[in-house]
């Protein structure tokens, strides 16, 4: 009998490894093997993709507060430089970069103006665009270290110059391995607080016309 | 007249006690430019707040530590880390949450049109304080007036009154183009 239950005993220990093993190998990152291979295929992918729809949803850490700041809506991008960010809980707002002019409705109205002429939006634009295109590793701003696991890519950004310094520590954005569209956004501050944008419903080449990103 | 709103407790008709945390809609414009986001200020402690003003995309614009006589500036992108614009919105800030019941003097009933609503004012230093209260003299409106040499300097405005808390706030500046306008977030 005490035989028995120490085989199960055993048995179970056995399963236990396993399960972490596997849990290990699916969640940790390690270098990425074939850099060249992956920014290849990547920037091919990229050029494959006309239009990019998906929903989001948006976390904002902040050190002194017990909850995160949670909102959601949907994004939409159409080569080469047109996304529209629109969010739609806890509150109406919308963002749109179009050929370098930014839209924001806030309040119902909708204000316009050059992303030259504004260092945050030129940044919030290139930043945005880039990283949804996946596109950040061909940005000279940025070191970038290149990891895996078996499901995801993981680019890690750190800027190099000042202007991009003075906004993020860090950059992490996950890629599927299945499509090469980006799962996930991380942008950290130099104060450790963070955001996430985590997509879903990606719908790639779905009809979309210029019209659907100027904001009214 | 409950505790909340009550023009007797003398405190601002927003940050009532019990609460330490309040979130904001935000929409600043000044000459022409506006810039919008999320507020978020939290009582730290009796006489500390910290101000951190967000982009909807999640950038923040500041960070700041607002003490009895002083800020301090924590966090800021370069360009709002301007000493006169960050002394100008940690001040309005300051005056949003900040009314000292012991500088609150000579109460006046005024009257309006028919009588109802009724509106009441304070002084407060040089400043002034309203309350336009219903027949059962809940706030409808407050607003604190704020001066500099008798001339008008800014006016902030609490309005939309659920449960004795103001659901908008303006703040208008009237000395330079600046208008700062929050709406609760739930």
């Amino acid at each position: 009998m005490t035989r028995s239950i120490h085989k199960y005993m055993l048995a179970f220990g056995f399963w236990l490894c396993n399960i972490t093993l596997m849990l290990a190998q699916t969640n940790d990152y390690t270098p990425m093997k074939d850099v060249e291979g992956f920014k290849t295929k990547m920037n091919a992918t990229n050029k494959t993709y006309k239009t990019l729809k998906s929903d989001f949803v948006q976390e904002k850490y902040l050190s002194f507060m017990a909850q995160k700041l949670m909102s959601n809506g949907y994004l939409k991008y159409k080569i080469t430089d047109m996304m529209r960010l629109e969010y739609t809980k806890p509150m109406s707002y919308i963002i749109a970069f179009v050929k370098g002019k930014v839209y924001i409705k806030d309040n119902g109205k909708v204000t316009k103006f050059d992303a030259k002429s504004n260092k945050i939006f030129k940044f919030i634009n290139q930043t945005m665009i880039d990283a949804v295109q996946g596109n950040l590793f061909n940005n000279k701003d940025y070191k970038v270290k290149y990891l895996e696991n078996s499901q995801q890519y993981l680019l890690e950004l750190e800027p190099i110059s000042d202007v991009f310094k003075d906004y993020l520590k860090q950059i992490k954005i996950y890629i599927s391995k299945k499509d090469y569209t980006v799962n996930k956004l991380e942008m950290t501050e130099k104060s450790g607080d963070y955001t996430h944008m985590t997509f879903s419903n990606k719908q790639t080449n779905s009809p979309m016309t210029d019209a659907e990103f100027v904001v009214k | 007249m409950t505790q909340d709103s009550s023009t007797d407790s003398l405190r601002s008709p927003y940050f009532q006690q019990g609460d330490s945390l309040y979130l904001f809609k935000t929409h600043v414009e000044t000459y022409g430019k506006t810039i919008g986001g999320i507020l978020i200020l939290k009582s730290k402690a009796a006489d500390t707040l910290k101000a951190t003003f967000l982009s909807q995309v999640g950038l923040k614009f500041f960070d700041i530590e607002i003490y009895k006589d002083t800020f301090l500036v924590k966090d800021a992108i370069p360009q709002l880390n301007i000493k006169g614009v960050l002394k100008t919105l940690q001040d309005d800030i300051r005056q949003l949450v900040v009314w000292d019941k012991m500088r609150l003097t000579n109460r006046q009933d005024m009257t309006t049109l028919l009588g109802k609503p009724k509106m009441l004012r304070y002084d407060y230093g040089q400043d002034h304080i309203y309350f336009l209260t219903d027949q059962e003299q809940k706030i409808l409106q407050s607003q604190k007036t704020i001066q500099h040499t008798r001339k008008l300097k800014n006016q902030i405005t609490y309005s939309n009154f659920t449960e004795g808390k103001a659901q908008r706030i303006a703040i208008k500046h009237y000395n330079f183009k600046l208008l700062i306008e929050l709406e609760t977030l739930k």
